[in-house]
């Protein structure tokens, strides 16, 4: 399908000998730093920004909503490894963005946001649309900018990106008062910026640690997210092949190792694989490559991996010894780290037989009862279908859980997904920033009735631009996850789930102009994936399941990993 | 809970001690004592006592906490202090 042209298309901004204006130079920098993208949305204190868009060169993404300009952003980032940029207007617009902005910081995403502010001199009077989102965004933010001469836009902007890309990537807020954005400059200050340098690991922890190696019995790899953001996957693959150390995986981890390596044995934690988390439990030694012991990976704490040593290595020492004690911490620069790992035959036969059988023992079986579509099932031979190239952009649910156990990636790229925040709705604006990013992917959104709901206005600006994203949406008429919980540990007492009067999302979607099929029947499921895997445009695949189907296994809260309950 | 001794060193920039501040409460800790002394344009010298709300808390996972800010220089727990005073 193509892009719908608009009758309204602003045309170049002609040329002037004049100084540049501050939202000229916010531009201009953005170009300097390689910007090819953002996402946005207008508004009043932006709109010197917007003004000085048309001819820029910057392809700008108008979203419906402000905060999934921040989540597209983000997916952006996750898909090409640069930071992504979302913009919005005071107020609302800022306050809209701070959950975006949120998942970013949780997920240690590099994403800059710049959001217009009320002229310097009324800031603090209670202007209109007046929000401190510079305070608000603290808690959330890895640095934040509050631009006060305009002068300095060159190298606040420069910094901006050094700071979101560098060492732990994270978010950057750059608040922009509108009469700083239509200053004119004549002499922008520019200075070098020099990204924060990440120490080399330590020679002493590395030895440590290669003994600590040599002499384990039960090594686990445990993987995280910062392993890719360290680009230091191939680093860890060449270092598995040698060692093959039986590996998991947290939610954000997946892909590093492909899921089909024959070392790798899925994810740990409350919804992970039995044979990772049995094996974590049962481990003597956990090799921690760029992970942070999150509760969702450990369940609870005291009884994690309780006969382990812990070789930790991360980019951040502030992850090192924050929930559990390193017997040998490896901080700095973990691709460097793991290449200095040298391990020479690991004496674990015995581990390695007893993690295959543990393979084998817990398959998953794709059979369910009735004759409905059955949602793991579904996405299992979706994913195979699709290939090396799938990618799946994940809203939050059960769906979520499904797309984690059950799909193949071959990469970390391909499973975008909200991790730390957990935020509904990231699902659509996600998979738009990554089929924006990487056009020949198969980007796949994974939603859920629930979560679809809270950003289902991204229709259009698939629409608007033609963005061929496959959306799967398993309707349950009902919020999944909360009424398993209810279910399992609430006696039933079902609050608040029911989604009975949900839409036709079907027709929604049509009415978006986006072609759309809705399919609940075991022996569509094959046609489904077929006619979404060859339809060139946006297509919307709604999937009734039965609303009584649980995620399995499951951790409870509050139990060890190795309490888990099974359908 | 044990008040514990913190000096730290930074930049001073906009929103620099709201951030400083903000993220030691959130980390699980209470300031019970602040002393700003005026600098004059260089880097700011903050004294704090704080005091963890929860008696696990590790006041050295706080200090790489504060480290990581954009803009802190230094940050000294209650034994570099006293090292640095007894000149070490």
């Amino acid at each position: 399908m193509n892009a719908i042209p608009s009758p309204l298309q602003a045309e170049d901004t002609p040329t002037t000998a004049q100084a540049p204006t501050g939202a000229e130079l916010v531009v201009s920098s953005l170009r300097d730093q390689g910007v090819e993208m953002v996402f946005g949305y207008p508004g009043g204190t932006i709109m010197p920004l917007y003004d000085a868009l048309p001819g820029s060169g910057l392809k700008h993404i108008l979203v419906r909503h402000e905060q999934a300009a921040a989540f597209a952003a983000d997916s952006y980032a996750r898909a090409t490894g640069k930071a992504g940029v979302c913009i919005a207007t005071s107020g609302p617009g800022a306050t809209n963005l701070l959950t975006g902005i949120a998942n970013a910081y949780m997920d240690s995403i590099p994403l800059v946001a710049i959001t217009g502010q009320v002229p310097t001199g009324v800031m603090g009077t209670d202007a209109f649309q007046e929000i401190d989102i510079f305070g608000m965004s603290l808690p959330v933010v890895k640095h934040s900018f509050l631009v006060r001469d305009a002068a300095d836009i060159p190298n606040i902007i420069a910094e901006a990106f050094a700071i979101a890309t560098s060492g732990r990537p994270g978010p950057v807020l750059v608040d922009l008062p509108k009469d700083i954005a239509q200053s004119r400059v004549e002499a922008p200050r520019k200075v070098e910026v020099t990204p924060k340098k990440i120490q080399n690991p330590d020679p002493i922890a590395i030895a440590r640690a290669e003994t600590m190696l040599e002499c384990a019995r039960r090594p686990v790899l445990y993987i995280g997210a910062g392993v890719n953001k360290a680009n230091a996957v191939n680093a860890l693959r060449r270092f598995n092949a040698k060692a093959k150390i039986p590996a998991v995986s947290t939610l954000t981890g997946l892909g590093t190792l492909p899921t089909d390596d024959e070392n790798f044995y899925g994810m740990l934690g409350m919804h992970g694989s039995k044979p990772a988390n049995l094996l974590v439990q049962e481990a003597d030694l956990l090799l921690v490559c760029g992970a942070r012991f999150d509760d969702r990976a450990t369940g609870k704490v005291d009884s994690f991996a309780p006969d382990a040593k812990i070789i930790h290595l991360d980019c951040d020492p502030a992850e090192i010894g924050k929930i559990r004690t390193a017997d040998a911490a490896v901080p700095g620069n973990l691709k460097k780290a793991i290449e200095s790992l040298a391990v020479s035959a690991l004496d674990i036969a015995d581990w390695r037989s007893k993690a295959s059988q543990l393979r084998k023992q817990h398959k998953f079986s794709f059979d369910a009862p009735g004759s409905g579509i059955f949602a793991p099932a579904f996405l299992d031979q979706l994913s195979r279908a699709a290939g090396d190239k799938f990618v799946a952009a994940c809203d939050v649910g059960q769906h979520q859980m499904w797309v984690a156990q059950h799909c193949r990636f071959s990469r970390p790229e391909a499973h975008l997904t909200s991790g730390g925040l957990g935020a509904m709705g990231y699902g659509i604006p996600a998979g738009i920033g990554a089929k924006l990013a990487n056009p020949e992917d198969c980007v796949v959104t994974v939603t859920g009735d629930g979560s679809v709901m809270m950003n289902i206005q991204e229709l259009a600006t698939m629409r608007r631009y033609g963005i061929a994203l496959k959306i799967v949406l398993f309707d349950n008429s009902t919020l999944g996850l909360v009424r398993q919980w209810q279910e399992l540990f609430y006696d039933g007492n079902f609050s608040e789930v029911d989604l009975y009067d949900n839409p036709d999302f079907a027709e929604v979607a049509r009415s978006f102009g986006i072609e759309a099929f809705t399919v609940s029947r075991r022996e569509q499921t094959g046609p489904a994936i077929e006619r979404l895997l060859n339809t060139p445009g946006p297509v919307l695949a709604h999937v009734c399941i039965d609303s009584r189907e649980n995620v399995w296994p499951l951790v409870p809260p509050g139990k060890s990993n190795a309490e888990m309950m099974e359908r | 809970m044990s008040l514990q001794t913190l000096h730290i060193e930074f930049e001073p920039s906009e929103g620099a001690l709201l951030r400083l501040i903000g993220l030691i409460e959130r980390r699980g800790y209470d300031v019970a004592r602040l002393h700003l002394p005026s600098s004059a344009g260089g880097d700011v010298n903050l004294d704090l006592g704080v005091r963890p709300r929860d008696a696990n808390r590790d006041i050295r996972i706080l200090q790489r906490q504060i480290r990581r800010l954009v803009g802190v220089r230094r940050v000294l727990g209650e034994l570099e202090i006293q090292q640095q005073k007894n000149g070490g």
